[in-house]
């Protein structure tokens, strides 16, 4: 999983709308009108935000009938979880080599 | 409600409590790879500052990554994570001394809204949890690989596999299976005579008795039929899923 694709999934995350679109959607597929209906900008706007929560793959959009529905990607989250994962790998062993350090300073002055 | 799981993340380090407690929070400007990861780079500061956790620029721009909502020195501190732009989750960080040393504990939780509840209770089943439980596990124990190869008492030409002697080597083989200390045991296709074997023993700095056991109890190798190589080995990683052996059931 790259980080481009990390870096994509936190810039859909960073906004409001966004992240109550992906709340919304935990209900379950939901087509976009319904979507519009209980958020506070119009249609025009809501097509951009699922634009780019598709984009960054949080969420799928499914065919049904004569409209679209839209659901959370099953593997939605992963690429966000594989990259904090990573940065918490890189934090841990910049701090265990910090007391590393600490301790060979002390025991060898 | 069905949740995206916390992510958690635990290290070993080599000090107290209170030790790590102090480095991790009042000394956090020392360590924090700002390089890699910072909102304004490496030339930024970072630095627990009166219940806030704050990156600073050279230029006078601050951002706050979260704020403290436990401080308890030397067993925890917890904070709200969001740096830049990224939305509020939560980071908890806890210091338990496991025996000389200090396991921090690293839980970073609050994705809970954003992923889809089914997928997160498959990967909560098969996914990223188990492998730091793996890991919790592996940390605290000693892994050897033993490289095998042909000793010196060896003969010249022939397979050593239909040496009589090789068979000191099997018996060896299955008294490590029978500990449940073998992990994995098998010959190099691309070297004659050659092989490798896994093992994982129970607690930390078992090295000096892998070696023996390495060494002594394995007859093949005390008698120079064999000669070995232990190597310790320190497990980081393995696949989210166990592979599916070919032919293996599902």
């Amino acid at each position: 999983m790259s980080n481009q694709s990390a870096d994509a999934v936190f810039d859909a995350l960073g906004e409001p709308v966004r992240r109550r679109i992906l709340e919304l959607l935990h209900e379950g597929p939901t087509p976009v009108g319904r979507l519009a209906e209980r958020l506070p900008v119009g249609r025009p706007a809501v097509s951009k935000h699922l634009r780019v929560l598709t984009n960054a793959g949080l969420i799928e959009r499914h065919p049904a009938g004569t409209r679209n529905l839209y659901a959370l990607a099953p593997d939605g989250m992963t690429a966000a979880q594989q990259w904090l994962l990573q940065t918490w790998d890189t934090v841990l062993a910049a701090y265990a080599a910090e007391i590393s350090r600490q301790r060979d300073t002390r025991s060898s002055p | 409600m069905s949740t995206v799981p916390p992510l958690r993340r635990e290290i070993l380090v080599d000090t107290d409590p209170a030790t790590a407690f102090e480095v991790f929070t009042a000394q956090i400007g020392q360590w924090w790879p700002l390089a890699e990861k910072s909102v304004f780079g490496a030339d930024a500061t970072v630095a627990f500052d009166d219940g806030q956790l704050i990156e600073r620029s050279t230029d006078g721009q601050t951002d706050l990554w979260g704020t403290v909502t436990r401080w308890d020195p030397p067993r925890a501190v917890a904070f709200s994570w969001h740096p830049g732009e990224a939305p509020t989750s939560h980071v908890e960080v806890t210091f338990a001394a496991a025996a000389d040393r200090t396991r921090v504990t690293v839980v970073h939780s609050g994705w809970e809204a954003y992923g889809d509840p089914a997928a997160a209770r498959t990967q909560y089943d098969e996914g990223w949890p188990e492998v730091l439980d793996r890991l919790e596990g592996a940390a605290h124990d000693t892994w050897v690989a033993l490289m095998h190869r042909r000793g010196p008492a060896a003969p010249v030409t022939g397979s050593p596999f239909e040496d009589p002697r090789f068979r000191d080597h099997a018996a060896f083989l299955h008294r490590m299976r029978q500990a449940g200390y073998l992990v994995m045991a098998g010959p190099m296709v691309d070297g004659a005579g050659e092989g490798m074997t896994i093992l994982r023993l129970p607690g930390p700095e078992q090295l000096g008795a892998a070696t023996k056991l390495a060494t002594e109890d394995d007859a093949s190798v005390a008698g120079g039929f064999l000669a070995v190589t232990v190597r310790p080995w320190n497990p980081m990683m393995r696949p989210y899923r166990e592979p599916a052996g070919p032919g293996g059931s599902a």
